[in-house]
């Protein structure tokens, strides 16, 4: 005879519990398929970006300036922790592309003619390196191109400096500067159609913004060991008279911010979501052994009998739960794998990346199994500590494990007398088997939570998106002017055909500071009682620009320690304008990017420029919008034109898609856990109470009565569970907004009746499924063999 | 049958405490147990048959006392050289048959066999129990006499040195006790083992070479049976 007896017992006990064991097993797949997908696209997004950043040499430090001669860079280079510099012209100005009717805006980023270990250096993906002589040979980002439908060979056209230049694309490229590629805060969502980046010869760029020897843009690399923040201040005080808008170190830089926020969040939920579902096999199998061990308490006392040790009789035990996991951890493992490249590859759809790998790592798949089986081996804990107690010359004993307390009928007598006579065979079991009506609660409970963080992401999204442009930003369009105008543009623009309504902005960069602390922010100057960009407290109450002082963001207001009535250093980012204090007249409610508002005038004066307006907001007739972009494109003075319906644009297509299909996973998840749960904790009810089925059935009950009677619990313990679930899932979102809140955005709580109604229909919907798997088994008990047997 | 003294047993004595209550199940035994002999404990219930076999067996440990097996007291072994004197010295038979459900008839056998050092063929030892036909089947498909039998093929299977029997015939009628009985005195027969075998049935005593009387934890009489009679030919 060949094989471990034991072993043949183990795997037979497996067949004999097969549902039970696939539900585990589910579970525990259900966790790996997280981990390994999530640990996966970390890795590989980690290693991906390093490698990128490492190889296209990824500045340390970028300063955005008015106009400062080559020689200045000089004065940057001397500073000890700096390694090297580079200067650059980068500027944002209108294109015109053939077929696509928005704003389309480029940002002109000038390169050398020859490229030798360039910081901020670009990959190109097809085309060469200005292989020609023409000057207005110029090299876009690919994603542009492919949204725009764009080859080499194409060209658009710019309007550089009020003059229109056709630009001729020679190649398309990547740059590790625009991974996130963004144009600024404001836009929390990278939109390929709207927004190029136009790699240009420097020559030409120089010409063509008078800016010849010159750079408004500087980016560098540091020495190791070199400080930030102490190399940037004296940058700073070094090239002031050159007029330093904005300087910040790459933690801040804005794609790099977005990636390594995402990357966070990755880790922390690649170690979480799946302790959570580990959490829920140790459980399951908790339950399964406790009933499996006290069922097969004389056979437990037999292999004591025979001699066979302790240790191996719990390893025998313990043995099943390893075997759920590696059941649940085989599948999930190959699964997670293939998800993860999935993950990655939709994370390509918002990060662009030269190239993206999925990375298979040993260790990875070492820790996944180390981590389920150490779970489920937590699950045996309690039966493998029953077994070491068991006396053999107890346990040998045929007699029944004592039956258990008698219901309470004492204090609930009243109830008692009252429940009707099956039900009162659920109570029964509920209140003898406690731990397992507590694994159904908490099992269905996990479930509302995973379900109620699903829908709350969909709908954190839909909020923002609500909040910032249909109660905040009403405008369809922003113009930036140049340079500080009088407020005669804003009519000139107010003139134009189709526009039903412009207001001048004052806006620009600024340093805020509060003692030791500091954050740069936009400083957005509205007309007071502005009717195309509103304001809103944080119990959503609109807020009316006051007449002097500012009005912060509740996120800037906590990061400052400012509260109405502080004073604050603003340090604007303008050439030659001084540092000044201000008042805080109030704290708003923001979600995206950190936007300090006030009146436009109270700035004006601040600047010491009264009247002065640098934008405009516009609502115009839908109808004309395009043709408004494009003649405002063409308007003298215009900086840029931005359709505020572009950022949604963008956003909603990749955004929904993305967020429906990890709802979906979510969901699908909630489920197995949920079903696991309850099928479980039934089978063994079920087993426990065959005997008493088998009795009802004798009595000449149908099979009907007796299916419902061995799942009569369900329903009561599963409402239990959603209604512990729901506010745990709230406080869970709380959490998780709170864990989630950076300088560029904070994530809302929304609370919609709806989401949770949909959320306790779900779940009722579990319930009921595996309630009718459940009813089946006990249809398919043969009752005349269960009477005649013993035990 | 040989003189040789296979257990001595000194002043054993078990009790076990219920809450304030102490009860004793055993108020100091003394018996030996000779090489080769087939003893039959004899008593009403509750008298300590079963308590008693345990000891011997190495189920349990005594209150006091000592229980010498070639002059090793076994009464003083710990949780680990119990198990391993279980594991080379002792085979159990039991009143509910205790087969493991989800193993076959010869899986029983050879779960037994595989824990031992020097075990027989489980083919063999099932064939001499007469179900080397029945290898194959799970105890569902046995009745409780084949059952019985499975469950004395594995006790037999470990080359014990003592079968240690409690009511093995307990659980069964007439014919299948006296069938199991047969076999039990046949594996005693061959092999030459010290069988113990506890019984409330003062019948089957008519098999014994010696019948150990208990009563209320202590033994009453012993009796040597000079012709012990076939167990096909007993009555009761
Ligand atoms: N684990 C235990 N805890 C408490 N009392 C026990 C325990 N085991 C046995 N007893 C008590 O010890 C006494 C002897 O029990 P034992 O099982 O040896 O009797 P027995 O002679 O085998 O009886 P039966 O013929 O009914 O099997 C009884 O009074 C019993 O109640
Ligand atoms: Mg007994």
């Amino acid at each position: 005879m060949v094989g471990s007896m034991l072993l043949r017992k183990l795997l037979r006990d497996i067949r004999h519990s097969a549902g039970q064991f696939a539900a585990a097993s589910a579970v525990v797949a259900c966790g790996m398929v997280v981990f390994i997908s999530q640990r996966s696209a970390y890795h590989s997004l980690l290693l991906s970006r390093d490698t990128y950043y490492e190889r296209y040499r990824f500045a340390d430090f970028f300063v955005h300036l008015e106009k400062a001669p080559e020689s200045a860079l000089h004065d940057v280079t001397s500073i000890p922790g700096v390694l090297r510099a580079r200067g650059r012209i980068v500027r944002d100005v209108p294109l015109e592309v053939e077929g696509n009717e928005g704003a389309v805006v480029g940002r002109i980023i000038s390169m050398p003619d020859r490229r030798d270990d360039l910081i901020n250096d670009i990959h190109m993906v097809s085309g060469s390196y200005f292989p020609g002589a023409a000057a207005t040979e110029v090299i876009v980002n690919d994603r542009f191109c492919q949204a725009n439908a764009l080859r080499i060979g194409d060209t658009f056209q710019a309007t550089i400096n009020e003059r229109k230049e056709e630009l001729r694309i020679v190649g398309t490229a990547c740059s590790p500067e625009y991974v996130y590629a963004v144009s600024s805060p404001q836009q929390f969502v990278p939109n390929d159609r709207e927004f190029a980046l136009v790699f240009a010869r420097e020559s030409f760029v120089e010409d063509a913004f008078n800016m010849t020897n010159a750079f408004n843009d500087l980016v560098g690399l540091l020495r190791p060991g070199a400080n930030v923040d102490d190399v940037l201040d004296t940058i700073k005080e070094r090239l002031d008279r050159y007029g330093v808008y904005h300087k910040y170190g790459r933690g801040e830089q804005l794609s790099n911010h977005y990636l390594s926020e995402e990357l966070k969040g990755l880790r922390n939920s690649a170690l979480v979501t799946p302790l959570v579902f580990l959490a829920v096999a140790a459980v399951v199998i908790h339950v399964l052994l406790r009933r499996m061990t006290e069922l097969q308490r004389t056979q437990i006392g037999l292999l004591c009998a025979l001699g066979y040790p302790r240790l191996r009789i719990v390893g025998h035990y313990v043995s099943y739960a390893v075997a759920v996991a590696v059941a649940g951890a085989v599948p999930g493992t190959l699964l997670g794998y293939m998800l993860g490249a999935k993950w990655t590859e939709m994370y390509n759809l918002f990060f662009r990346f030269p190239l993206l790998e999925t990375r298979f790592s040993v260790t990875t798949m070492m820790n996944a199994f180390l981590l389920s089986a150490g779970m489920c081996v937590v699950g045996a804990a309690r039966s493998a500590a029953r077994i070491l107690r068991v006396e053999p010359a107890v346990a040998i004993r045929p007699q029944p494990p004592s039956g258990g307390r008698t219901a309470h009928e004492g204090a609930l007598s009243f109830l008692w007398d009252r429940l009707p006579l099956p039900w009162r065979i659920n109570a029964r079991n509920v209140l003898r088997a406690r731990h397992r009506a507590f694994s159904t609660v908490a099992g269905v409970a996990v479930a509302v939570v995973i379900l109620v963080l699903g829908t709350a992401v969909t709908d954190w999204m839909d909020y923002i998106m609500w909040f910032q442009f249909e109660l905040v930003d009403r405008s369809d369009m922003h113009v930036d002017f140049a340079t500080e105008r009088s407020r005669a543009a804003v009519f000139d623009v107010a003139s134009l055909d189709g526009v039903q309504r412009a207001e001048g902005v004052l806006q620009f960069g600024a340093e805020l500071r509060n003692g030791w602390r500091t954050k740069t922010v936009l400083v957005l100057g509205l007309p007071r009682d502005s009717r195309l960009y509103r304001v809103y407290d944080t119990q959503h109450r609109p807020v009316r620009m006051p007449a002097d002082g500012l009005v912060v963001p509740e996120r800037l207001a906590k990061a400052l320690g400012l509260s109405a009535g502080s004073r604050v250093l603003v340090d604007p980012y303008l050439k030659d304008k001084d540092e000044r204090f201000a008042t805080v007249r109030a704290v708003v409610d923001q979600y995206v990017g950190l936007t300090v508002f006030a009146a436009r005038d109270y700035l004006a004066e601040f600047l010491g420029e009264p009247g002065a307006v640098n934008g405009a907001l516009i609502r115009a007739e839908p109808e004309a919008l395009a043709a408004l972009t494009r003649d405002m494109d063409d308007m003298p003075g215009v900086k840029a034109v931005t359709a505020t319906g572009a950022i949604l644009g963008g956003f909603e297509e990749t955004v929904s898609e993305l967020t429906r299909v990890s709802t979906l996973i979510m969901g699908a998840f909630a489920a197995v856990i949920a079903f696991a749960v309850i099928y479980n904790s039934s089978s063994v009810n079920i087993a426990e109470q065959e005997r008493d089925l088998a009795c009802m059935s004798s009595l000449g009950y149908e099979h009907e009565a007796i299916a419902q009677v061995a799942t009569n619990d369900i329903m009561p313990l599963g409402l239990v569970g959603t209604f512990v679930g729901l506010p745990l899932g709230f406080l869970l979102c709380h959490g998780l907004a709170r864990l989630y809140e950076t300088d560029l955005y904070k994530l809302p709580v929304v609370m919609q009746p709806d989401m949770y109604a949909t959320v306790v229909a779900i779940v009722l919907v579990f319930q009921l499924v595996a309630r009718w798997v459940c009813r089946r088994r006990v249809h398919k008990i043969d009752i005349v063999r269960r009477l005649k047997t013993l035990e | 049958m040989s003189d040789s003294v296979l257990y001595s047993i000194t002043d054993l004595t078990k009790s076990y405490q219920m809450g304030e209550v102490t009860v004793h199940a055993l108020r100091g035994v003394d018996l030996e147990i000779y090489d080769g002999e087939f003893v039959v404990l004899l008593g009403p219930s509750g008298s300590g048959k079963s308590t008693l076999l345990n000891l011997v067996g190495g189920m349990d440990t005594p209150t006091s006392g000592h229980v010498r097996l070639r002059g090793t007291d076994i009464a003083e072994f710990g949780e680990r050289e119990l198990t391993a004197y279980r594991r080379e010295h002792v085979g159990f038979v039991f009143q509910f048959f205790n087969l493991i459900p989800t193993l076959t008839a010869s899986e029983n056998v050879a779960l037994a066999a595989q824990v031992c050092a020097n075990p027989l063929l489980v083919d063999e030892t099932l064939a001499m129990v007469g179900l080397a036909d029945r290898a194959d089947h799970f105890p569902s498909q046995l009745s409780g006499g084949e059952q019985q039998r499975v469950a004395i093929a594995r006790a037999v299977c470990k080359n014990p040195e003592v079968l240690l029997g409690d009511e093995p015939t307990g659980a069964l009628d007439y014919e299948t006790g006296k069938l199991v009985l047969e076999v039990l005195k046949d594996v005693h027969d061959r092999s030459g083992r010290t069988v113990v075998v506890v019984t409330h049935n003062a019948a089957i005593a008519g098999m014994a070479d010696r019948v150990v009387r208990l009563r209320s934890g202590a033994i009453q009489s012993i009796e040597s049976n000079p012709c012990p009679v076939e167990p096909k030919d007993l009555r009761w």
